[in-house]
């Protein structure tokens, strides 16, 4: 075949075909711009309820790790996290009827759970140098294995409470956290693990350890802020 | 063929999904939301109304729209129509409720490239007029559903000794005593499930193959 012979069958067939991707493409163009006004409506809808479907799980979370708390509000501070970058962090404090402060609870994390993230808020009473309680708000472990973090009450009890007083300077924790196995704990900032759950359980410890680390102290520094926070 | 479909009452098109072509256990499609979500019967209740709206919605839209759509971009459009109301379920779960879209975790999202809606789609709603379209997502929701809860009740109740837990009509089955089964649970004990009663199911029917051959020979 010869060049001249396939030009004018091409030229019909990329005629047509101009034709046909017109029809293509308004069909397309139109199912897009329909599926992008439905969406935009329905995100319309749904958003506020979704934002306060969040916010009221972290707010009944910080209340149920609070005792006696009844009113909160929620600060921004910044720390400085292990490999000494400035992080920022939101501080949930806590307070009574009267508006007295009661305490804080902070959101921390740690990557290396046995099914991926973890994430917890902790309870903490700055006064009694107190973790009070631990909330698992993301947890991806094994059911019947791994999720005891959340369920199992020996583990649980290594949280109520747990003594974190901070240095003289309060720059640090006065005895740093530590990790033993099950039914080895007892003294001061030893955290139990779980026998057959020693991954997650540590996941917990280390998350626990970089909240302490990183919050603690800033949270010392700035209490006059935060008793202050509901007058 | 269509004339022959015409002529089926809509009652047929209706149940068709539900047994005699059910999704899950005659067409094997969708197995991968079945395996996943149906650990607790309430999951296998959401997953099945977001798969039957999605379903009727998509039905209806692709049954109107398909003399517009031209052959070569159908799929493509298809998904982008399904995809819309995926992710409409998406946020309606949600506003509803934040415990069952953690539980539900991506097979939501997923729910765009599920055989069985992309399958209708393909292989009914872009053949028939709507009104069929929507009776044949309903029965094929239907069927999806009905699979989900087979398995659902028996994993959560041999799981976890309860049915519906996380809702405020928990019942506990066994007592205090009961030892749960976790594996059940655990994603090997959908495929013990399903392929129990996958063979449960292929013997019923053909039991009752060989019944209609036998009075039809009598």
């Amino acid at each position: 075949m010869t060049t001249e012979a396939l030009q004018p069958a091409t030229a019909q067939a990329a005629q047509q075909g101009s034709g046909e991707s017109m029809r293509m493409m308004r069909t397309l163009g139109g199912i897009a711009l329909l599926s992008g006004c439905l969406l935009s409506l329905v995100y319309q809808g749904t958003r506020e309820r979704i934002a306060l479907n969040f916010e009221s799980r972290v707010r009944n979370a910080v209340f149920a790790l609070l005792p006696g708390s009844t009113q909160q509000k929620t600060f921004e501070f910044t720390g400085v996290d292990e490999t000494g970058k400035e992080t920022p962090f939101k501080v949930y404090a806590g307070y009574d009827e009267a508006g007295n402060f009661i305490g804080t609870a902070m959101e921390t994390s740690d990557g290396d759970g046995y099914g991926g993230e973890i994430r917890l808020l902790f309870g903490y009473l700055p006064d009694k140098d107190q973790v009070v309680g631990i909330t698992l708000l993301l947890c991806k472990e094994t059911p019947g294995l791994g999720d005891k973090i959340k369920t199992d009450d020996g583990f649980k009890s290594n949280f109520t409470p747990l003594d974190v007083p901070l240095n003289p300077d309060g720059s640090a924790l006065a005895v740093p956290l530590s990790f033993v196995k099950s039914g080895k704990g007892g003294g001061p900032g030893q955290i139990e693990g779980i026998s057959g759950a020693t991954i997650s359980s540590k996941a917990v410890f280390r998350a626990l350890c970089r909240g302490t680390d990183m919050m603690l102290p800033v949270i010392r520094r700035r209490l006059a802020e935060l008793k202050e926070g509901m007058t | 063929m269509s004339d022959q479909q015409d002529s089926s009452p809509s009652m047929d098109v209706l149940l068709r999904g539900f047994w005699k072509e059910n999704p899950v256990f005659v067409m094997v499609l969708g197995t991968c939301p079945t395996l996943a979500v149906t650990n607790k019967v309430i999951n296998c209740f959401a997953m099945g109304i977001s798969v039957m709206f999605v379903l009727v919605m998509s039905g209806l839209l692709i049954s109107l729209l398909r003399n517009f759509i031209p052959k070569q971009v159908r799929i493509a459009s298809f998904i982008l129509i399904i995809a819309t109301f995926v992710t409409m379920v998406d946020y309606a779960i949600q506003s509803i409720s934040l415990d069952l879209y953690d539980s539900l975790g991506a097979f939501i999202q997923l729910i765009v490239v599920n055989c069985i809606i992309l399958g209708r789609a393909e292989a009914y709603a872009s053949k028939n007029g709507p009104v069929k379209s929507m009776l044949d997502a309903v029965g094929m929701g239907l069927g999806f559903t009905f699979a989900l809860l087979c398995l659902g009740v028996i994993r959560e109740a041999l799981g976890n000794g309860t049915l519906m837990m996380d809702t405020p009509f928990e019942i506990s089955l066994f007592g205090p005593n009961f030892a749960p089964w976790s594996i059940m649970i655990l994603p090997p004990g959908g495929f013990f499930v399903l392929g129990l009663e996958l063979a449960l199911f292929a013997w019923l029917r053909k039991r009752r193959a060989r019944r209609t051959a036998a009075a039809a020979q009598a």
